[in-house]
């Protein structure tokens, strides 16, 4: 009964004309910038943050996480219509999106996006209304040795991600953990890969490197052929997914937002995770898994879901604790400082109606998106007919603008050329960018936790399998590995009956 | 010819002279930048935010631009603002770490703090605690000698990185006692408190704003604190200091211009800040981000950072941090 009260103060606050309004700007702009590339929400947030001083502070967090979990919404756009994530979380959204889009299905891949990611808003919002308090104490017994293992899983599904060579797939990996190494030993103050360079000390900028080796890499391919011609796009079928599309997507949407709504709760790189995860998972598991890498709608929807889930969730840290689960929370905390809000553990009690009035608005504001993003697929999709002497250029100055802006440094322009000369090596060798990508955010990661267990634990390895969380997720690992390796072992024995037979 | 070569050498010298004069007099006459080194939302970019409006105003309406130039710490952003012109356009707001700290840190820095800095005055002060899970069995710092004592090397504390006053405070701790708790860093305090309320380690260092939350909700407790003296606000909370000499820290913020600004602008610019940190409103909202205002002169923000740098020079050799 106690949830319904609050939900009615929630609403009642997120329905005031003036909140709703600040909601559909945040979710507009989230989405404006969302499709732009480079500029992701963290820019977007950082800019807009001193004008939020004046507004009151559920407006203003309304307005913020609108922009939030409304780039998410448009992140997949970029990725399905030319290849370039605008998002982290969308990475693995291009290698089934973009296919699509190549064969004329941009249509059904953006609506599968839309569609997923508003699904899975409305329930993590609701679940984060009902368990944020159990889901709470998740995130919190979650310490370095259960992510580390976490990490373990989510490395050894990155594999699942190549479906070209194995051999390249680990070497990609390999190249993106050490390339993630670069910047400060946060253990002993080192400095790693940074060749004297100050700007590496914090490490290469995940949104310029990606930048640069999906997008600049891409042109510069499409650059080789004699035209300087674009890639060769199908006729546009139709721009509504049909009702076998529809079917297809049901599952893969219910069990994205499973995943997402459970990693997206753990501080650091858990949304992310969660896309690669479902997206392993649909291709493992679902009967059209030889589709998958040529276009399977199972494989926008999934990682689409879990990734907005994911954003909804990483919501329960900041709002049950005050801590930030990623770099754009932490300006949010920032921003409810600003406000002269304390967050931390009491902000449900000592000012629900910001608690209560940001659930309620997150899910408003996910109609919204969905409402907004529909109508919009047939101006996106005819965003391909643009040429490209016009498209080229705009997606190279948008970038710069957009990595630019994150840190207000030149020296994130450079990377982005840089990255994008790599890129454009990787398409050459038929090297696929997603494991290198999954191997830079990562690679970090799981050397951070892993020293960390074993500082706290002296030493002793034993702390990864007598601590439960993290045994049952070494279990999973070998699991997924057992999964990884099966469908090899399977081709080649058909290759061997089609030997025989023939 | 002659004549008209000395009156134009008269007219370019006196031109040459005054220029300079009229324009210190008239300062500011365009947009100034105050670097913030930190990202948007951080503790100096909220400060900044907040002494911004007030300052513009003392300024005759002058236009103030906050760039966060983040990176390396905050050297980053400081190095930025030591090469720029002199001229009172582009100054500094720090946390005392990239001044007074990383120079015992960092061995390749860009800039030095005492000659290539000058102080326009302190903006404010946060303080250091010492935490513990609110069930955990150390009520005391004698309770975290006598369990390290019994327990060698088996105890944990967090701190929001290597090198961060976290981090030195409880690397003193450990030598002045002769004891062996092993340093947990984090990336930043806020997941170092994160583990800590998760009882992933035993005790870990934090700002007192941060921690108190924790504490009103029952999650945590203060068992000293890392300053010099007790906190006015919190009097009853004890100082490690009390039980163990020489473990302190201190945490300021200053607000600096690059080296040979004309003193003129300087003391213009610290009327400014002093007439923004006298407001009422300014003075409660920086109350809620944990910083006690400290305004002064010029002069005492450079004394206080020649006497810092010796403070953590001497500090950061005793806790056997060594520069990189």
């Amino acid at each position: 009964m106690e949830l319904f009260e609050h939900l009615g103060l929630g609403f009642g606050v997120a329905f005031l004309p003036l909140n709703l309004f600040y909601c559909f700007i945040g979710v507009l702009l989230g989405t404006v910038v969302g499709v732009l590339p480079g500029l992701g929400p963290l820019a977007t947030i950082a800019m807009l943050l001193p004008l939020t001083f004046g507004l009151d502070p559920v407006q203003s967090l309304i307005m913020l996480a609108g922009i939030y979990y409304g780039s998410q919404y448009g992140g997949s756009t970029t990725a399905i219509l030319v290849n370039l994530p605008g998002e982290s979380a969308s990475a693995v959204t291009t290698i089934d999106g973009y296919q699509m889009a190549l064969k004329g299905r941009a249509g059904p891949a953006l609506a599968a996006a839309a569609l997923g990611s508003f699904f899975a808003g409305t329930v993590a919002t609701v679940l984060v209304a009902l368990v944020a308090r159990p889901l709470t104490s998740i995130a919190l017994s979650f310490g370095p040795a259960e992510y580390f293992s976490l990490m373990v899983v989510g490395l050894i599904s990155s594999i699942a991600l190549a479906s070209g060579s194995l051999l390249k797939a680990l070497a990609m990996i390999c190249f993106g953990l050490l390339v993630g190494l670069t910047g400060t030993d946060i253990y002993t103050g080192a400095p790693r890969f940074t060749f004297g360079q100050f700007e590496l000390l914090d490490g290469i900028s995940f949104v310029a490197l990606a930048v640069g080796i999906y997008g600049i890499g891409e042109i510069l391919r499409n650059l080789e052929g004699k035209e300087g011609s674009a890639p060769v796009i199908a006729k546009v079928k139709s721009l509504w997914p049909s009702v076998d599309d529809l079917k297809r997507m049901i599952a893969p949407a219910v069990r994205g937002t499973a995943i997402g709504s459970l990693l997206g709760v753990l501080p650091g790189g858990g949304a992310l995770l969660s896309s690669f995860v479902a997206y392993n998972l649909e291709k493992k598991t679902s009967k059209n898994s030889a589709e998958f890498g040529k276009g399977a709608i199972e494989g926008v929807t999934a990682p689409e879901a879990a990734n907005n889930a994911g954003a909804q969730t990483s919501f329960v840290p900041m709002l049950a604790l005050g801590i930030p689960s990623n770099v754009v929370m932490a300006l949010m905390i920032g921003a409810m400082i600003m406000q002269g809000i304390q967050p931390g553990p009491n902000v449900v009690v000592s000012n629900p109606e910001i608690f209560w009035g940001l659930i309620a608005s997150m899910w408003i504001g996910n109609a919204m998106l969905v409402v907004l993003n529909l109508p919009l697929i047939g101006l996106w999709v005819s965003l391909l007919r643009v040429p490209y002497w016009i498209m080229f250029p705009a997606i190279i100055a948008f970038s710069c603008i957009g990595v630019y802006s994150v840190s207000n440094s030149a020296f994130a322009v450079y990377t982005v050329t840089i990255a994008g000369v790599i890129g454009y090596f990787l398409i050459k060798l038929d090297c696929e960018p997603a494991p290198f990508v999954l191997g830079f955010v990562l690679g970090p990661m799981l050397e951070e936790h892993l020293r960390r267990a074993m500082l706290i634990s002296g030493g002793d390895l034993s702390i990864f399998v007598t601590r439960p969380i993290s045994a049952a997720l070494l279990i999973v690992a070998v699991a997924v590995l057992f999964v990884v390796s099966r469908p090899n072992i399977a081709k080649r024995r058909q290759e061997v009956f089609v030997e025989e037979e023939s | 010819m002659r004549a008209v070569l000395k009156f134009l050498a008269t007219a370019i010298l006196t031109v040459g002279v005054a220029a300079p004069l009229a324009a210190q007099e008239n300062y500011p006459e365009r947009d100034i930048t105050i670097v913030a080194p930190y990202p948007p939302g951080a503790l100096t970019d909220g400060v900044a935010r907040l002494l911004q409006p007030k300052m513009a105003e003392k300024l005759g309406g002058a236009t103030i631009l906050i760039d966060n130039k983040t990176g390396a710490g905050g050297a980053l952003g400081v190095g930025q603002v030591v090469r720029s012109k002199p001229d009172g356009y582009t100054l500094v707001m720090a946390v005392n770490a990239p001044i007074v700290m990383a120079p015992s840190l960092q061995a390749s820095l860009p800039y030095d703090p005492e000659t290539d800095l000058k102080g326009i005055g302190t903006i404010g002060e946060t303080y250091l605690s010492l935490a513990v899970p609110a069930d955990s069995p150390i009520k005391t710092v004698d309770d975290v000698i006598r369990m390290a004592k019994e327990n060698p090397g088996k105890m944990t504390f967090g701190s929001a990185g290597i090198g961060s006053a976290h981090h030195i405070a409880g690397e003193l701790l450990n030598k002045y006692a002769g004891i062996q708790i092993t340093h947990v860093p984090f990336q930043g305090g806020a997941p170092a408190i994160q583990n800590l309320v998760g009882k992933q380690i035993d005790m870990s260092y934090g700002t007192l704003p941060t921690v108190h939350t924790f504490v009103e909700s029952g999650d945590l407790r203060i068992i000293a604190m890392a300053e010099p003296k007790r906190v006015a606000s919190h009097p009853d909370i004890p100082t490690v200091n009390e039980t163990v000499q020489g473990v302190e820290t201190s945490t300021w913020l200053g607000f600096f211009a690059p080296a040979g600004t004309p003193d003129e602008i300087v003391s213009k610019l610290n009327e400014a800040l002093n007439y923004a940190l006298s407001q009422p409103d300014v003075q409660e909202s920086m109350e809620k981000l944990g910083l006690v205002p400290r305004p002064s002169t010029p002069q005492e923000l450079d004394e206080l950072v020649a006497k810092d740098l010796d403070f953590w020079a001497k500090a950061i050799e005793t806790a056997g941090i060594p520069k990189q």
